[in-house]
């Protein structure tokens, strides 16, 4: 079990989520702490994508609640705190007639309130996300000339520009070539060492395992939640994710 | 030449067509760009056909024209935007039952009014020559309410057109500028049925923005762009009306399609240097 160390940022307590009839999860309860860096991992069509989107407040549970920050998702203080990377940018058009820095400011857009002016702290934090992220001498190139490493790097950056703390990805480096991953997972541990904390989903037991330094393996319902080493049985392992036990251990210690 | 131009505009009803065109020019790509890039064109058409129940209204109560059309309006694009959050139906399949059913009641209500003297091709076609005075005031006041609107939203409405999860996650009021959007483009739609008429409003606020995309410039450019591009249009379009004797709509929209095919034509130039 976990040893407290830092404050609870998320807390989910008996979540039951049901689309059409369907159990889409099933009394799911977990915490989540400062700083901490989890993936989510599981089978297609388990839930991954709906914890997340339960989490960001973009779903209502069926039954029990969800506190992010002490409070709601749904409410406007604490969505401001979050950030979110969608999987394959979400509905983000590839022809959007947006430039790099466009786009990356719309992620601070949210921080102004209705006649909010944009104000120099504003400009900064901009310019930090896109220096951070390595597009700074992308930002007048157009969105629909990016490759999907650059693109994804961007989508990080309009996340980042709302300076969060708390960091949601949902598959973010889905269909990108390895180098390109590689980058973007150094630039999700730069994150996390700021003290962001960081939740993403992933189907790859390997990154899971990787980077991520605890793991909410699920399946309709909570399979594990562990630190370090996530011990679910060989016969469990090999029916989530027809993988085996090993794959699932943490060496962050080594 | 120069002296023929003086002549014109020294008429006080064309002075009138151009105040009204050029608000219509600068209002139709404004709220426009965010209909396209939301792959959301067909709005523009579906409530151009609403307001023409809207006008049908108008000559059976003996209301106005342009406030009973903009309410008409207003209220179905509250009804698609509810619709269109159930998720219930997809977002095309409820805007052509609006589309259609805005048609289907407009054509009802007119044959109903048969017996009123009204000239329906100017709505449908679009009169700008015809405008009054009255018209002319309605149109700028309503016109700067939706450019400063947006413009004051600019930033928001950009949010949502990117990516509407993200920006609700990030705590934007997704919804109320959903609806706030769609009454602007109602109000569009009302401003600009004198100019170009209802059945060629849409591609006024479509094509100068289709146009200006063409050479992939950034959100901001575009507009800035779509704007220029569709008020020369205008005020081409309504030269030639003038000069040729030809309907006042349609001669916009057709030399706003000259500029799309010249801007494809001038962007591939660019981008092959």
């Amino acid at each position: 079990m976990r040893i407290a160390k830092t404050s609870t940022i998320i807390e989910a307590k008996h979540l039951t989520f049901r689309r059409n009839d369907e159990e889409v999860l099933h009394d799911f309860s977990f915490a989540i702490h400062e700083g901490d860096y989890v993936g989510v991992i599981g089978p297609n069509g388990g839930g991954k994508t709906t914890l997340l989107r339960l989490l960001l407040g973009l779903e209502k549970p069926t039954s029990g609640n969800i506190k992010i920050l002490g409070g709601s998702p749904m409410r406007r203080t604490v969505r401001q705190q979050i950030g979110y990377v969608a999987q394959r940018g979400g509905s983000l058009d590839s022809q959007f007639p947006a430039t790099v820095e466009e786009v990356v400011k719309a992620g601070r857009t949210p921080r102004l309130g209705w006649f909010g002016c944009w104000k120099s702290s504003d400009e900064k934090a901009v310019r930090t996300a896109m220096k951070e992220m390595n597009v700074e001498k992308l930002r007048e190139r157009p969105m629909s000339r990016l490759s999907g490493g650059e693109r994804q790097k961007v989508l990080l950056a309009r996340a980042m520009a709302a300076e969060p703390k708390i960091l949601f990805l949902d598959e973010p480096v889905d269909g990108l070539d390895p180098q390109s991953r590689d980058d973007f997972y150094k630039l999700l541990r730069t994150i996390n060492k700021r003290g962001v904390t960081i939740i993403f989903v992933s189907h790859d037991v390997h990154v899971i395992s990787r980077e991520a330094g605890s793991a909410l393996c699920l399946k309709h319902q909570l399979v594990c939640h562990g630190d370090k080493a996530c011990h679910i049985q060989g016969t469990q392992l090999r029916d989530l994710f027809h993988a085996t036990h090993e794959d699932l251990v943490h060496h962050h210690d080594t | 030449m120069l002296n023929s131009i003086i002549e014109v505009l020294s008429l006080s009803f064309m002075q009138r067509a151009l105040v009204v065109g050029l608000m219509v020019g600068l209002v139709a790509p404004t709220i426009g760009i965010f209909f396209v890039v939301r792959r959301y064109s067909s709005m523009a058409d579906t409530l151009a056909h609403v307001s023409l129940a809207g006008v049908a209204v108008s000559l059976l109560a003996g209301t106005a024209a342009i406030p009973t059309a903009l309410v008409v309006s207003i209220m179905s694009v509250l009804g698609i935007e509810q619709l269109r959050e159930n998720k219930t139906l997809p977002a095309e399949t409820i805007v052509s039952l609006f589309l259609f059913g805005g048609l289907a009641l407009g054509v009802v209500l007119l044959s109903l009014a048969h017996g009123h003297n009204v000239n329906i091709v100017n709505y449908l076609f679009g009169n700008i020559l015809t405008v009054t005075t009255s018209d002319v005031w309605n149109i700028v006041i309503l016109g700067g309410v939706v450019v400063v609107t947006t413009l004051v939203c600019w930033r928001q409405f950009f949010a949502i057109s990117l990516d509407e999860d993200t920006a609700r996650a990030a705590g934007l009021p997704v919804k109320l500028l959903n609806r706030v959007l769609a009454i602007l483009g109602a109000a569009t739609i009302a401003i600009a049925m004198n100019v170009v008429g209802v059945l060629l409003i849409g591609a006024l606020m479509v094509i100068p923005v289709l146009a200006a995309m063409q050479f992939k410039v950034g959100f901001t450019r575009t507009w800035l762009m779509a704007v220029i591009i569709s008020l020369v249009s205008v005020a081409l379009g309504l030269g030639a009306s003038y000069a040729l004797d030809l309907a006042s709509g349609g001669s916009i929209v057709l030399v706003a399609i000259l500029g799309f095919i010249l801007s494809t034509f001038c962007a591939k130039l660019m981008t092959n240097r």
